[in-house]
C-alpha cells in the first residue's frame, strides 16, 4: 500500500469537520427527544447563506456568521412546524430538506443567474492557521496544524457540547425534556422552550458546518454540496447513542472512511468504494440492533 | 407540432390558468361539483340537503370568482373530517381524501405562484407552460402518466405500511433492489418467451423488493428497532449496493463508461402504448395494483388486521392478532410494490439498470401517501397530479426563464402543508380523547405516523 498515512489523517481531520458540527447538532436534538432529519437541509442552506453573505459584505468571517444565522433560522422554522404546529417530525424534516435543496438552487438562479455552482470572485476562503508550537512537531504537526480555522472550532465544539449538556443547568433541562417530557414539565421546565433552544442551536451548528464546506474549505457553493453528510452525522449520533465523545469518535471514523475512499478512488482495490460508503449506515443498523437486543435481554427476552 | 394536438379545456384542470373567455363557464362547473359533493356530505351527516347545496354553490361561486375555485373543497373537508362509522362512510372518506389532495396541491401551486411573482417571473405563464406540457397533447399526457407510474407503486407501498402504523421510508431502497433484479432477469434468461420473461422479471423484482422490506420489518417486529432510522439508512445501503453491482461487481460491463448493466433482452422491454412516448404497460400493472390494494385492505383478513394494528397495536394483540406477523406481511407487500416500481422503470423506460437512477420516486410516493392519507384511490389521483407536475416541470426551464428547482420547492410546500394538516387533525383527535378521558398528557414524541390512524 502506498497510501500516505500522514496525508490521509490530515484529510480525515478536514473531512470530518462538518460531520463533527452536524453531529453535535444531531446530538442536541436527539437529547431533547426529537429525530432531526432536517440536519442535511440546514447545513445546505447554511453553506449557501455563507457564500451569499460573504459575497455581499466582502468579509468571509461575516459570511460564516451568516451561514450559522441561516441555519438557525431554518432550525427555528423546523421547530415552529414541529413543536408549535405539531407537524410530524419525519415529514417536516424531509420537507425542509427538499425546501433547502430546491430553495438554494432556485435562489442561486434568481439572485445571481448561476446554475450548478456559485463562485463569486470576491469570496476568498478562510486562511489556514498554523498552530505555533505544534506545527514544528514532525508528523503530528502535519496532521493537526495548517487547517482552516473552522476545523479547530469543530474540535472545541465537542468538549463545549459535553460541558453544555452535562454541566450546565440548561443542558440538564434539555436532557430532562428528552428523557421524560411530562416529568420535566411538572418540575417547572419549559418543554417547548428547551425544544426550541435545542433545534435552533442545532440549526446554527449545521449552518456553521455548511459554512465550513462552502467558505472554509473552498470558496464556492455547489448544488447539494452537503452530499448526505447530514444523514451520515445522524448515523454517528445514533451509533453513539448521542454521547458527545463517542459521537465525535464516530464522526472522525466516518470522516476517515470518506478520506480513505478519496485516496482509493482511482486504484484497483479488493474492497470496493461502495462498501466504504455503505459502512456508516450499516454500522448504525448494527448499533441499533445491539442496543435493542440488550434492552430485550434485560427484560428477559 | 408533430403530434396531433387535442386540447383540454384548462378550466377542467386548474381554473386559475385559463384566459378570460371561459371564466364563467369554469366557475359554474366547479360550483356545481362543489354543491353536489357538499350536499352529499351534509346529507350524509343527517342535515338538510338544500343547506349543503346552497353552501357548496356559494363557496364554489365565490372561490371561482376569486380564481381559486377548488377552495370549495375546504368546506366539505371542514364539514366532515372523520369517519362516521356507517356502511357508506367509505365514500365520505374517498371524497374527503380526493378533496384534500386537490386542495393541498392547489395551495402549493398558489404558494409557488407567489414565489414566482416575488422573484419577478410571470407565474401564470409558467403554469400555463407547465400544464400545457403536462396535459396539452396526447404525447404530453402519455408522458405525465409515465411519470406517474412509479409514484403510484411507491405511493401504494408507503400507504399500506403507514396504514399498519409502520413509518416505512424505505420504499426507495426496495425500488433499487427490484430494479436491479428485474434487470438481471431481463438480460440473463433471454431464451424464455416474451410474456413469461416479463412476468418473471416483475416477479423477481417484486420479491427482491419485498425481501429488502422484510429487513426493517423483522427488526421492528422482533427487536423493536425504530423503523424510521433503519429504513432511511437501508435506503443508502441499497443505493450503494446496487451501484457496486454495476460499477465493479458481478453486473459490471467492461467498456461501458457509465455505471450501467447490460441492456435487457428486447423481449423483456415493455412496448410503448403511445407513439413517440415511453408510456408503457407498467401503468396498467400499477392500476391493477390499486385495485388489488383496495380489495386487500377492505375485503381480506390481512387488510382488517393491518388496520387494527395501525389503529391500536395493543388492542390488536389482545384480540388475538399476531402483531409481529402482520407487520412482516405488510412490510413484504410494501417492499414488493416498491420492487415492482423499480422493475417497471427498468423494463419500460431505461432498459438497463443504471446506478442511482431513481430521482426520489420513493420520496414522491411518501408525499403522495401522506397527501392521500393512505387511501389507494387518493394515491392514484395524487400520483397522476404529481406526474403532471414532474413531467411538465421538466419543460419550464426550456420554455421560460424559471429554474426547474421550483418544482422541488412546490413539492416541499406540499409536504409542509400535509404535515401541518395532519397535525391539525391530530390536535382535534387529542382534544376528543382528552374530553373522553379527562386527561391531557403532553406528548412531545409525535413520531408515530398520525396518518396511519386515520380513515383508510
Amino acid at each position: 500500500m502506498d497510501i500516505d498515512i500522514v496525508k490521509l489523517l490530515a484529510a480525515t481531520m478536514r473531512i470530518s469537520t462538518p460531520l463533527l458540527m452536524i453531529g453535535m447538532a444531531g446530538l442536541l436534538s436527539y437529547q431533547v427527544g426529537l429525530i432531526n432529519i432536517a440536519l442535511e437541509g440546514m447545513a445546505l442552506a447554511g453553506a449557501f447563506g455563507a457564500v451569499v453573505v460573504a459575497h455581499e459584505t466582502g468579509s468571509t468571517w461575516i459570511g460564516v456568521l451568516g451561514g450559522a444565522g441561516v441555519g438557525a433560522a431554518l432550525g427555528a422554522l423546523f421547530a415552529l412546524s414541529v413543536i408549535t404546529l405539531r407537524a410530524n417530525l419525519i415529514v417536516a424534516g424531509l420537507a425542509l430538506n427538499f425546501l433547502a435543496a430546491g430553495g438554494t438552487a432556485y435562489l442561486m438562479d434568481i439572485l445571481y443567474d448561476q446554475s450548478g455552482t456559485f463562485a463569486p470572485a470576491n469570496v476568498i476562503k478562510l486562511t489556514p492557521i498554523d498552530i505555533p508550537l505544534i506545527e514544528d512537531i514532525p508528523v503530528v504537526g502535519e496532521i493537526i496544524s495548517g487547517h482552516s480555522p473552522l476545523v479547530y472550532v469543530s474540535w472545541i465544539l465537542v468538549p463545549l457540547t459535553s460541558i453544555f449538556m452535562y454541566r450546565l443547568v440548561v443542558g440538564k433541562h434539555i436532557r430532562a425534556v428528552g428523557e421524560h417530557p411530562e416529568a420535566a414539565q411538572t418540575a417547572g421546565i419549559s418543554v417547548t422552550g428547551m425544544q426550541y433552544l435545542a433545534l435552533i442551536l442545532g440549526g446554527a451548528l449545521c449552518g456553521l458546518a455548511g459554512a465550513h464546506l462552502s467558505v472554509g474549505d473552498l470558496a464556492h457553493f455547489r448544488e447539494k454540496m452537503t452530499n448526505d453528510r447530514g444523514f451520515i452525522a445522524l448515523a454517528a449520533v445514533y451509533f453513539a447513542a448521542a454521547r458527545p465523545g463517542l459521537t465525535a469518535v464516530a464522526c472522525l471514523l466516518f470522516g476517515f472512511f470518506e478520506a480513505l475512499q478519496f485516496r482509493l478512488q482511482f486504484r484497483d482495490t479488493i474492497f470496493p468504494n461502495e462498501f466504504l460508503q455503505m459502512l456508516p449506515y450499516l454500522m448504525v443498523i448494527i448499533a441499533l440492533v445491539a442496543i435493542s437486543v440488550r434492552k430485550e435481554w434485560k427484560k428477559g427476552w | 407540432m408533430l403530434t396531433k394536438r387535442t386540447p383540454i379545456p384548462y378550466w377542467m384542470v386548474a381554473p386559475i390558468l385559463q384566459g378570460s373567455g371561459n371564466l364563467w363557464y369554469g366557475v359554474i362547473v366547479w360550483a356545481l361539483i362543489g354543491a353536489v359533493i357538499t350536499a352529499a356530505l351534509v346529507w350524509h351527516r343527517g342535515r338538510a340537503m338544500w343547506i349543503g347545496a346552497l353552501a357548496g354553490a356559494i363557496t364554489g361561486a365565490v372561490g371561482g370568482i376569486l380564481l381559486l375555485a377548488p377552495l370549495w373543497f375546504v368546506l366539505p373537508a371542514l364539514l366532515d373530517r372523520r369517519d362516521t362509522g356507517s356502511a357508506d362512510a367509505a365514500w365520505t372518506g374517498v371524497i374527503t381524501n380526493l378533496a384534500r389532495v386537490v386542495i393541498t396541491l392547489e395551495m402549493a401551486l398558489l404558494a409557488g405562484g407567489l414565489i414566482l411573482e416575488l422573484s419577478d417571473k410571470d407565474a401564470l405563464d409558467t403554469y400555463r407552460v407547465l400544464f400545457e406540457w403536462g396535459l396539452g397533447t396526447d404525447r404530453a399526457r402519455a408522458n405525465s402518466l409515465l411519470a406517474a407510474t412509479p409514484i403510484i407503486f411507491t405511493g401504494l407501498g408507503t400507504a399500506i405500511a403507514f396504514r399498519a402504523g409502520v413509518f416505512n421510508v424505505g420504499v426507495e431502497g426496495s425500488l433499487y433492489m427490484g430494479a436491479l433484479f428485474a434487470a438481471w432477469v431481463g438480460f440473463t434468461f433471454t431464451s424464455l418467451p416474451g410474456l413469461l420473461l416479463i412476468a418473471l422479471a416483475f416477479t423477481v423484482g417484486g420479491i427482491a423488493g419485498g425481501l429488502w422490506g422484510l429487513i426493517p420489518g423483522y427488526l421492528k417486529a422482533r427487536l423493536r428497532v425504530d423503523e424510521v432510522v433503519t429504513t432511511i439508512m437501508l435506503n443508502y445501503v441499497a443505493i450503494e449496493f446496487t451501484a457496486y453491482m454495476v460499477q465493479s461487481g458481478p453486473f459490471f460491463v467492461p467498456g461501458m463508461a457509465n455505471a450501467m448493466s447490460k441492456t435487457i433482452s428486447t423481449k423483456a422491454q415493455l412496448p410503448a402504448l403511445v407513439k413517440r412516448s415511453q408510456f408503457n404497460s407498467s401503468f396498467l400493472l400499477a392500476l391493477a395494483c390499486v385495485v388489488v390494494v383496495i380489495f386487500l385492505m377492505n375485503r381480506l383478513r390481512l387488510g382488517y388486521e393491518t388496520r387494527m394494528v395501525g389503529d391500536n397495536p395493543l388492542f390488536a394483540r389482545w384480540s388475538g392478532i399476531h402483531v409481529g406477523k402482520t407487520i412482516l406481511k405488510v412490510m413484504f407487500i410494501s417492499g414488493l410494490l416498491g420492487g415492482l416500481a423499480g422493475a417497471g422503470q427498468v423494463m419500460g423506460v431505461h432498459y438497463n439498470f443504471s446506478a442511482r437512477f431513481s430521482r426520489g420516486f420513493g420520496f414522491d410516493g411518501m408525499t403522495i401517501a401522506l397527501l392521500a392519507r393512505n387511501s389507494p384511490v387518493g394515491v392514484l389521483i395524487g400520483a397522476l397530479l404529481f406526474g403532471v407536475l414532474r413531467s411538465g416541470g421538466t419543460t419550464i426551464e426550456v420554455f421560460t426563464d424559471v429554474p426547474i428547482d421550483l418544482v422541488d420547492i412546490v413539492q416541499a410546500l406540499i409536504i409542509f402543508f400535509v404535515a401541518i394538516d395532519l397535525s391539525l387533525d391530530f390536535l382535534a383527535r387529542r382534544r376528543r380523547a382528552a374530553a373522553d378521558q379527562g386527561n391531557s398528557g403532553n406528548h412531545t414524541h409525535n413520531t408515530e405516523p398520525e396518518a396511519a390512524a386515520d380513515v383508510a
